[in-house]
């Protein structure tokens, strides 16, 4: 990878790293310096890297030093359960509002596989590479995170009846 | 496909996901419309895909981009880098001639016979460079004549300058290897155009009879002085003035195209060409032509690509030697 590839990866990347980063972490300030770390891997290693691969590898980058710094500020998610929705309903006026703080109750992998799935478009096995599990995992990952969303918001639904 | 209680999650899940065949896909969909319970699993399953809020971007991404190298254009001026690089190698190649002697003439051959047909050539490869060196004279044949030329008496040819010069108007003037004194550089360096060109014909009559007479042909002491007589002049035709024009071959007219420089590019171009160094190598090689019988000197520089080449093909009696250069040969842009 040459320079100019390097800078075409920062416009093309960043804003979904970013946005990877930010919707998993809720911390703006971290994902800032999450992005600007793995630029600056990729930087250190721009001789390595080959275009083709510069988008996962910068996922891979940015997913582990976000579990770094999740693991390191002892911010795990807990895995909320759908008793804790109806006393929070009223903050929210739309899916989408409920659809986010749903996935902000998932799981690490499963928050991490859908919103690399539904965000950056990635396959299983992309997806794989960048979080470190098998394809089936990310399968079953994302199937429960779409389970868990839908019946997050089929019970706020009831609750709104 | 049959979706029921116990599967319909798992296969909306895939039909979401498109995992299923086309043909698959209109069989579930099909159970789904027509099935209210099973219609509504179905949105609630579609509200589950994550829309990217493209308003969230990274702010930062300026301090992050880094400085692309500029495209290398081409200035005139390094055009003749080409040209003076290429007579470097010439003088090279001529004045590290195999054997570590002065450059040997030939006794008898034809200028017009082309090196290459011999078979009993031998080719020199230079290092790093697509310089080729055919010689056709055998061993025994190159210390005769090495012999012969030892015995000749060289001959310096020295050109006076007057000393009262005034000093509106700088031209280099070297006459031979370096000044005896800071004056003699200072006079040189502040030559008139009257004395260049007096010194400049005089120094023609002294070529002209080191070609007609081999008797007073000199040898190593003999630097043959560079002369810029107007800032028309390029560096090569400094060289090719030493040679008597019929020897001259140029493909293409190397004034016009310093003509077409602009006039800002056109000093650069002469400031370039009258640097000390760049004027050694023409008196080296200019000292190198005339040490040759019957020298012939070919010049076919391409400056019309985006990766110019210059070519240089230098014949003697007995020898040819071709200084190929492409600079840009490996460069992108």
């Amino acid at each position: 990878m040459n320079t100019a590839e390097y800078n075409e990866c920062v416009k093309n990347y960043s804003d979904g790293i970013f946005r990877f980063i930010v919707k998993n972490m809720r911390d703006e300030f971290e994902a800032e310096n999450i992005v600007q770390n793995t630029f600056e891997k990729l930087w250190i290693r721009i001789d390595k890297v080959e275009m083709k691969t510069a988008k996962a590898y910068l996922f891979k980058i940015a997913y582990n030093n976000m579990i770094d710094v999740i693991r390191k500020n002892k911010r795990h998610t807990d895995l909320a359960s759908a008793g804790h929705v109806a006393s929070e309903s009223y903050e929210y006026d739309n899916l989408l509002e409920y659809v986010n703080k749903a996935v902000a109750k998932l799981p690490e992998k499963q928050r991490s596989a859908i919103m690399l799935r539904d965000y950056e478009g990635h396959d299983y096995r992309s997806i794989g590479d960048i979080t470190g599990m098998s394809e089936s995992q990310v399968k079953v990952n994302i199937f429960r995170a779409r389970k868990y969303i839908k019946e997050y918001i089929n019970k706020l639904e009831i609750m709104m009846l | 496909m049959k979706l029921n209680k116990e599967n319909y999650a798992l296969i909306m899940f895939d039909l979401l996901e498109g995992n299923l065949s086309e043909a698959d896909e209109l069989r579930v969909m099909d159970q789904i419309e027509g099935d209210e319970f099973l219609f509504r699993e179905w949105k609630l399953f579609k509200s589950t895909v994550l829309i990217a809020e493209k308003d969230v971007v990274f702010t930062g991404k300026s301090a992050l981009l880094k400085e692309e190298k500029a495209l290398v254009t081409l200035p005139m001026y390094r055009k003749w880098t080409t040209v003076a690089a290429s007579v470097v190698l010439l003088a090279g190649v001529v004045v590290f001639w195999p054997g570590s002697n002065p450059p040997q003439l030939a006794e008898e051959s034809n200028p017009s016979e082309m090196i290459e047909d011999n078979p009993n050539l031998t080719d020199y490869y230079v290092e790093q460079t697509e310089q080729r060196v055919v010689n056709d004279i055998s061993e025994n044949k190159r210390e005769s004549i090495r012999i012969d030329a030892e015995k000749r008496i060289p001959k310096v040819v020295r050109v006076s300058i007057p000393k009262d010069l005034p000093k509106d108007e700088k031209y280099v003037f070297d006459v031979q290897q370096g000044y005896d004194t800071p004056e003699e550089e200072f006079i040189a360096q502040n030559a008139t155009q009257k004395d260049v060109d007096g010194a400049r014909k005089q120094m023609d009559e002294k070529l002209l009879e080191l070609y007609n007479n081999t008797q007073t042909k000199k040898l190593e002491e003999l630097r043959i002085a560079n002369v810029l007589a107007s800032k028309k002049e390029d560096i090569e035709e400094k060289v090719l003035h030493q040679l008597p024009p019929e020897n001259i071959e140029p493909k293409v007219n190397l004034e016009d195209i310093a003509k077409k420089a602009t006039p800002s590019l056109r000093e650069t171009i002469v400031a370039f060409v009258t640097n000390k160094p760049i004027q050694r190598i023409a008196t080296t090689t200019a000292a190198i032509l005339v040490k040759a019988r019957s020298p012939k000197l070919r010049v076919e520089p391409d400056f019309k690509s985006s990766r110019p080449s210059l070519t240089i093909k230098f014949e003697s009696e007995g020898y040819e030697a071709i200084a190929s250069l492409q600079p840009f040969k490996n460069r992108n842009n």
